[in-house]
């Protein structure tokens, strides 16, 4: 038989061994051993496999009194040799470590040297901002009233005056092609009526 | 078994302030106490004798050099010095590259018998110790330490788990984990040795 129960079981079946099961494991796995012959020798393999271990672990590896007096006249020997002071240790460094230091302090004296010679200095090369000039504005055409009679005539002579002289000019302003926010004032005819 | 490891402790802590005070005596009856589990311990980490060793000194002339660093509210000694030990025996394994099996080395290993056993009875036994021997030799160096400290130097999951530097639950999973593995290694050895085990 090997149903899912079973698998869970030998799953398990060390830690039943080693005592390290919840009670509630221990129920299940306690009440399927009795059932289950597959398992209760898969059961009966690890408690001897267990006791086995138990009894040979110990004993694997043992030194004889030979081996330990031989291995104390070494340790006797290193303790007898004086350390090495720590200090002259941190100190010493290896010689690997001054060529590296040395070359980085030659890049670094041969980097000053050659950004003080350099006659081409690298902050001429920075443009600077160039200074506003007045824009030339495109003369905008702009028709002349005329009268009714004189349209048709003089439609192929029409005269064109330029926007700047139509209005005055823009003063003070940084963006000289901004058309002006406010326009002028306009009087009326009423208005001027009512003055006089 | 607490109180006997309690008077255990006790009595290394004497030991320790006398070898601090200056006494040389006390370095020596630390070796001889623990000498003989360490080189143990070693031994069935390694897989040979030269290197085990090798390791008994280095961690007993580490131990002896920083005894001032041992802080008994921290650790027993015994486990402090498993510890040094264990981790001497990792640093073994990562420069020699050991195979996991070596069957010469675990030949050299035999366990001695018990004395007054039938003949053919010891063969038997010999045959299971050396199966048994292989299989924990065959097992990675993380499965292999937490089974060794467990049954062979009879230590808490706790002070396993001290050692390897890993949680406790972690100590309990590999053990467990261990013996699934032998399990089928010992499977693997063919019936008649495991009958041999059971029957045994």
């Amino acid at each position: 038989m090997n149903t899912l129960r079973c698998q869970y079981v030998q799953s398990r079946i060390a830690a039943f061994v080693n005592n390290e099961c919840t009670e509630r494991e221990r129920r299940i796995v306690g009440q399927h051993l009795d059932k289950c012959s597959t398992c209760e020798a898969a059961y009966r393999k690890q408690r001897g496999l267990q006791r086995d271990i138990k009894r040979d672990l110990p004993r694997m590896g043992s030194a004889t009194s030979g081996q330990l007096n031989a291995i104390w006249q070494r340790i006797e020997q290193d303790l007898a040799t004086p350390t090495p002071q720590p200090t002259s240790n941190a100190l010493r460094m290896p010689s690997s470590t001054w060529h590296y230091g040395l070359v980085a302090a030659m890049a670094v004296i041969l980097l000053t040297l050659a950004w003080f010679t350099d006659s081409n200095s690298v902050y001429a090369a920075v443009p600077s901002q160039p200074v506003p000039q007045d824009v030339v504005e495109p003369r905008i055409a702009t028709p002349v009233r005329i009268s009714n009679q004189q349209s048709v005539a003089i439609a192929f002579a029409t005269e064109y005056v330029t926007e700047n002289e139509q209005t005055a000019p823009a003063s003070g302003g940084i963006l000289h092609n901004t058309p002006r926010q406010t326009p002028e004032p306009v009087t009326t005819q009423t208005e001027v009526n009512r003055t006089q | 078994m607490l109180e006997h490891d309690d008077q255990q402790q006790a009595v290394d802590e004497a030991i320790i302030e006398r070898c601090m005070a200056g006494d040389q005596l006390g370095f020596t009856e630390l070796y001889e106490r623990y000498a003989a589990s360490v080189y143990r311990l070693c031994n069935t980490l390694l897989n040979t004798q030269e290197d085990a060793e090798d390791v008994v000194q280095e961690s007993f002339v580490y131990a002896f050099k920083n005894i001032d660093r041992f802080d008994s509210d921290r650790a027993t000694f015994k486990t402090w010095l498993f510890t040094i030990a264990v981790s001497r025996c990792r640093n073994m394994y990562r420069r020699k590259q050991f195979p996991l099996v070596a069957l010469s080395a675990a030949l050299q290993l035999r366990l001695p018998s018990s004395s007054g056993e039938h003949p053919e009875t010891a063969l038997a036994q010999s045959n299971v110790r050396d199966a048994v021997e292989e299989a924990v030799r065959s097992l990675a160096p993380h499965l292999r330490e937490p089974l060794v400290l467990r049954y062979a130097h009879g230590l808490t999951y706790r002070e396993i788990a001290e050692i390897m530097g890993c949680p406790q639950k972690t100590a309990e999973s590999r053990v467990r984990l261990a013996h699934q593995k032998l399990r089928k290694i010992m499977q693997g050895q063919g019936r008649s040795l495991l009958e041999e085990i059971l029957l045994i």
